[in-house]
C-alpha cells in the first residue's frame, strides 16, 4: 500500500448517537483500496453503526465523509451504492419471498421496465462460481438456511461491482473451514484492489484476513494499527480494557442420571423433506451437551421438537424417564424445559410489549402472578424488577416496549426468564452469537452455573470456540443426523469441523 | 482590507434537511399534547372548510353542539333529547366497536363486524316473529331473553366461519369476513324483502312491527337498553382483556404469536373463543338495534357501523376505556353533522367531509404519539479557491 497515500474513503469526526447512548464519539477511519481493514470491538462499541453511516443507512450527527478527497453526503443506501460501497449486515437485507437473483437484482439501476433476469442470472452464476458461493439461482431465499442466505449477500455486492465492501461479522453462522474460504475471497478482492472493512470479535480472524485493524471501544476509537504490529493479547486488552480469562468446563461428570433422551427421532422441516433423521441423544443431569454443526443441517428443528413446536413423525422424545412425545408446548414447559431460541424476536420476545410483560410470557401461568381469576400486575412489576436488578440488564424503562432496547439486552431478558422458570432441562440455540466478549462471557457462565446446579443443558451452536469450551460432550449433526459423538476434552476443532461439512472423521462418510 | 481581491474565498454551504422518523411510545402527556392540538387543527380545519361553502364556523359549531348535545335553552326546561339522540347511536357504535377491538387485540382482522351484526338482527327478528307461533305455550317474558341469546349465537357463529377457514385453510380473514358481510347484508334483505316482508305493510321494505313483549323498554327519550348492554360489555371486555391470564395471551398471540406458541398458549383454541365473543357482542349490537330502537327489521337498521367502529377502534388504541370514549365522541359526531344539515341548510355531503376530515386530523396525531420525526440537518461545507 505504499505510494497509495490518499485514502479511498476518510471518514472525519464522526459522531451518532441514540436515545440514551453515543454510539459514535469523534471517530476518525481511513480506508485505503487494496487493503482489509478489521474493525474490532465488544458489541456496541459502535463498529456496525459507523458503517451503517457509511453505507448511507444512517446519518451522522456530526462528522464529515470524503471519498476520493472529496467530501460527500450520503443520505441513502442508493447514493451509498453509487458511490460503490456495499455491505453484507449481520442481520440479512433480503426479501423472503424472492429468489436469489432477484434479490441481488433488487434496487439496481437500469431500465424502468425492462429488467433482464436472465442475463443476470447468468452473471451471478459465474460470479457464484468464481468465489465458490453455491446458490440455489431460483427458489425463494426465505427457505434457506443463514448460510446460503449469506452467500446471496456476499453475491449481491460482487453483482454490484462495489470498491468499498463491508462485511458485518460474516463468519459468525459458518463452520472453521467455510470462514478460511471466505478469508481467501476477502484477500482475493483487497488483491484486486478494492477496499474491505471486516467488523468482527474474532481476533483469529482479524490477524488472518487484515492489513489494518481498528479497535473501538464504546463509542471511541481505541487505536488504529497495521495488524503486523499487534499481539492478540494487546488487542484484547484494547478491546475490553481489562484482562479476561475464558471460562471452561471443568469437566469430569457423569452423574448417570438421564434427563433426556431422544430415541431414533424423526421430523420434516417446513418444505415437507426429512429434517432429522433418527436421532439419538441422551443428555445427563449436570451435563453439557453440545450440538456442532453448519446451521441448516436440522438443528432447528432438533429445537423445534424439543419444546414442542413441531412435530414428530417418528421416534420417542423422554424427558426425566417420562415419554412426552408429542406433547404440547406447554406440556413441555411444565415438565421442566427451558429454551433459549436463536432467533430472539422470532420466538423469545414480543416487540411490541414491555420489558416487564417480556419477562413472564411464560410465567404469568402460574400461581405466585395470579389473584383469583386475575393476573396480579403488581407482583409480575415487582417480580421483573428483581430479575432486571439480578442479571443487570440495563433497561431506561420498564414500561419501554422491548424492541426499542439492543440485542444484548434484550438476549439477557429472554436468558433471565428461562432460568427463572423452574426448569430440568435448558436448549439453548447460538447464545451468544453476535454478543460482545463480556456479554458472551457472563452467558457461558451462567450456562456453566446450569451445569453446576445439576440441569441438563442442551447447547446448540454454530460456535466451536463455545462448544469446546463448555461442553462435556459434543454431538455433530449433518444432514439431519448425528453423525458423530465424542467428549469435549478429546477431539479437535479439526475432526469437528471435517464432519460438519459431511467429510466423515476418516473412514467411512457415511 | 484595499482592493476587493479578486479572487476570494467562497465558502458554499450546502444544507441537507431531511427528517428521520424512529418509533417510540409517547408518554401520558406527549399524548394529551398531541390530542389538544389534534383537536385544535380539527376545529381550524372544519372552520376552514365551513368558511369555504359560505357558513359562519362559530354558528356552525355552536350548532353542531347543540345538535350533539343540547344547550341551556334545552336543559334548564329539563330537555335532554339531543344528547339522548347522541346516545341512541353511541349503542351500535360502541358494541361494534367492542366487537372488533377485541379481535384485533389479537390481531384478527375482523372487518364483518357488519355481518356478525346484521346476523345477529336477523336472529332476533326471526325468534321475535315466529317464536309464538311455533312454541305457542311460550310465556311473553321469555322471548326477549331469547332473542338476546339467539343474537348473540348468531354473530358468534356467523364469525367463527371465518376463523375456522383461518385456522383451517389459512384463509385470510380479511377477504372473508368482509365478503361474509354481503351474504349477511343480503340475506337480510333477501328476506324483509321477501318471506319476512309485513303483509300490512303496503311493500315497505321491512318485517313487521314487533309485538310488545319482543320490545326493550326504553330507559330515556329513544335510550334502550343497548346501552347498558354496552357498557356491561366494556366492563368485562376491560377484565378479560386486561386482568386475566387468558386476555395476556391474547394480548401476546396478536404481537407476535411465533412467541405465544413457543411459551405454551394454545393459539387455535384462543383464536377460535376471541372470534366467538368478538362476533357474539356485533351481534348483541344488531339484536339490541331491532329490538330496541326500530321494533322491526328493515332498510336502514344495517347502517354498515362496522367501519366507523374499526377507526373507533384504532383512534383508542384497541382500549376498552377509551374505546367507550372515543365512541362517545365519534357517536356526537355524526349526530350533530345531521343537525348542520338540518339547521344550516349545507349540503348533506358536507356532513360527512367533515367527519372524514376530523378522524383524518385525530389519525395523523395519533402517528405522531407512536413515531418521533427529527429533523436532520446534514451540512457540507465545499470551498473554493
Amino acid at each position: 500500500m505504499e505510494g497509495n497515500t490518499q485514502p479511498l474513503v476518510s471518514m472525519r469526526g464522526i459522531w451518532k448517537s441514540f436515545p440514551g447512548i453515543i454510539a459514535n464519539q469523534d471517530v476518525n477511519l481511513d480506508l485505503y483500496a487494496g487493503q482489509v481493514h478489521a474493525l474490532l470491538g465488544e458489541n456496541g462499541a459502535g463498529k456496525s453503526t459507523l458503517m451503517n453511516i457509511l453505507a448511507g443507512l444512517y446519518l451522522p450527527d456530526a462528522g464529515e465523509i470524503l471519498i476520493h478527497g472529496q467530501q460527500t453526503a450520503i443520505p441513502t443506501p442508493r447514493r451509498a451504492f453509487e458511490l460503490g460501497i456495499g455491505m453484507v449486515h449481520q442481520h440479512f437485507m433480503l426479501v423472503d419471498s424472492f429468489t436469489a437473483v432477484e434479490n441481488i437484482v433488487l434496487g439496481m439501476n437500469g431500465p424502468a421496465l425492462k429488467l433482464d433476469l436472465r442475463s443476470a442470472t447468468k452473471q451471478i452464476q459465474s460470479l457464484s462460481e468464481q468465489y465458490n458461493l453455491d446458490v440455489p439461482m431460483d427458489i425463494p431465499v426465505g427457505g434457506m438456511t443463514v448460510g446460503i442466505r449469506q452467500r446471496v449477500e456476499i453475491l449481491r455486492l460482487l453483482f454490484r461491482q462495489t470498491s468499498i465492501l463491508i462485511f458485518d461479522e460474516p463468519t459468525a453462522v459458518l463452520t472453521p473451514q467455510e470462514a478460511d474460504t471466505l478469508g481467501r475471497i476477502i484477500r482475493s478482492l483487497s488483491a484486486e484492489g478494492k477496499a474491505v472493512v471486516y467488523i468482527t470479535h474474532k481476533l483469529r480472524e482479524v490477524l488472518e484476513f487484515s492489513h489494518m485493524v481498528t479497535v473501538l471501544r464504546g463509542g471511541k476509537i481505541v487505536a488504529t494499527q497495521p495488524v503486523d504490529q499487534v499481539s492478540e493479547s494487546q488487542l484484547v486488552e484494547m478491546m475490553i480494557g481489562e484482562r479476561f480469562i475464558s471460562p471452561t468446563n471443568p469437566g469430569g461428570s457423569e452423574s448417570g442420571i438421564e434427563v433426556l433422551r431422544l430415541v431414533n427421532v424423526q421430523t420434516m422441516n417446513d418444505a415437507g423433506s426429512p429434517a432429522l433423521r433418527e436421532v439419538n441423544i441422551r443428555v445427563q443431569k449436570g451435563e453439557i451437551l453440545g450440538i456442532a454443526g453448519v446451521s441448516g443441517n436440522g438443528q432447528m428443528e432438533l429445537a423445534e421438537i424439543l419444546v414442542g413446536l413441531r412435530k414428530l413423525t417418528g421416534g420417542e422424545i423422554w424427558l426425566n424417564g417420562k415419554n412426552v412425545s408429542g406433547n404440547s408446548a406447554r406440556q413441555l414447559i411444565d415438565n421442566g424445559v427451558a429454551y433459549v431460541p436463536g432467533e430472539r424476536m422470532r420466538y423469545g420476545l414480543v416487540g411490541p410489549m414491555t420489558v416487564a410483560e417480556n419477562l413472564v410470557i411464560k410465567g404469568y401461568r402460574r400461581k405466585e402472578f395470579q389473584k383469583g381469576i386475575f393476573l396480579n400486575y403488581n407482583r409480575m412489576a415487582y417480580s421483573s424488577r428483581e430479575i432486571v436488578r439480578e442479571h443487570s440488564i440495563k433497561v431506561p424503562d420498564e414500561d419501554m416496549p422491548i424492541h426499542l432496547l439492543s440485542g444484548g439486552n434484550q438476549q439477557k431478558v429472554i436468558l433471565a426468564r428461562e432460568l427463572h422458570e423452574p426448569h430440568l432441562l435448558l436448549i439453548v440455540e447460538n447464545p451468544t452469537r453476535g454478543l460482545d466478549v463480556k456479554s458472551t462471557a457472563v452467558i457461558h457462565q451462567m450456562l456453566l452455573k446450569e451445569r453446576e446446579q445439576g440441569n441438563a443443558v442442551l447447547l446448540i451452536s454454530s460456535d466451536l470456540d463455545e462448544l469446546l469450551a463448555l461442553s462435556d460432550r459434543i454431538a455433530v449433526m449433518y444432514a439431519g443426523r448425528i453423525v458423530g459423538e465424542m467428549s469435549a476434552s478429546g477431539t479437535s476443532p479439526l475432526e469437528i469441523g471435517n464432519l460438519m461439512t459431511g467429510r466423515g472423521s476418516g473412514s467411512h462418510p457415511s | 482590507m484595499e482592493a476587493a481581491p479578486i479572487l476570494h474565498k467562497k465558502t458554499m454551504t450546502l444544507k441537507t434537511l431531511r427528517f428521520k422518523v424512529d418509533p417510540y411510545s409517547a408518554d401520558r402527556t406527549t399524548r394529551l399534547k398531541i390530542s389538544g392540538l389534534s383537536a385544535i387543527v380539527a376545529i381550524l380545519a372544519s372552520s376552514g372548510l365551513f368558511l369555504l361553502v359560505g357558513a359562519n364556523p362559530i354558528q356552525a359549531f355552536s350548532s353542531m353542539f347543540t345538535g350533539a348535545f343540547g344547550n341551556w335553552e334545552y336543559w334548564s326546561v329539563g330537555e335532554f333529547y339531543q344528547l339522548s339522540e347522541t346516545l341512541v347511536k353511541m349503542i351500535p357504535v360502541l358494541l361494534t366497536t367492542l366487537a372488533v377491538l377485541t379481535a384485533f387485540r389479537m390481531r384478527f382482522w375482523n372487518i364483518g363486524a357488519d355481518g356478525q351484526f346484521a346476523m345477529g338482527a336477523v336472529a332476533a327478528t326471526g325468534i321475535a316473529l315466529f317464536s309464538k307461533s311455533w312454541f305457542p305455550s311460550l310465556p311473553d317474558w321469555f322471548v326477549l331473553p331469547l332473542m338476546f341469546i339467539a343474537g348473540m349465537l348468531a354473530g358468534a357463529l356467523y364469525a367463527s366461519i371465518s376463523a375456522f377457514l383461518k385456522l383451517k385453510f389459512g384463509v385470510n380473514e380479511i377477504i372473508s369476513t368482509l365478503m361474509l358481510n354481503y351474504v349477511a347484508i343480503l340475506l337480510a334483505e333477501y328476506l324483509y324483502f321477501g318471506p319476512w316482508q309485513d303483509p300490512q305493510g303496503m311493500g315497505f321494505p321491512g318485517t313487521a312491527q314487533f309485538e310488545l313483549f319482543a320490545r326493550m323498554p326504553r330507559l330515556f327519550g329513544r335510550v334502550h337498553p343497548g346501552l347498558i348492554f354496552g357498557l356491561v360489555v366494556a366492563l368485562l371486555l376491560w377484565i378479560w382483556l386486561d386482568r386475566t391470564p387468558q386476555g395476556f395471551e391474547v394480548k401476546m398471540t396478536g404481537l407476535n404469536p411465533q412467541a405465544a406458541r413457543y411459551a405454551g398458549v394454545n393459539l387455535v383454541r384462543n383464536t377460535l373463543l376471541v372470534m366467538l365473543v368478538s362476533g357474539a357482542i356485533a351481534g348483541l349490537a344488531g339484536m339490541s338495534e331491532v329490538s330496541g330502537l326500530a321494533y322491526r327489521l328493515q332498510q336502514g337498521v344495517l347502517a354498515g357501523y362496522g367501519n366507523t367502529a374499526i377507526i373507533v377502534a384504532w383512534l383508542s388504541r384497541l382500549r376498552v376505556g377509551p374505546a367507550v370514549i372515543v365512541s362517545f365522541l365519534i357517536s356526537a359526531l355524526l349526530v350533530s353533522g345531521e343537525q348542520v344539515q338540518i339547521s344550516l341548510g349545507l349540503p348533506a355531503a358536507i356532513a360527512l367531509v367533515l367527519q372524514g376530515l376530523i378522524l383524518f386530523v385525530f389519525l395523523i396525531g395519533d402517528f405522531f404519539t407512536r413515531f418521533r420525526i427529527s429533523r436532520v440537518q446534514l451540512t457540507t461545507k465545499q470551498e473554493q479557491m
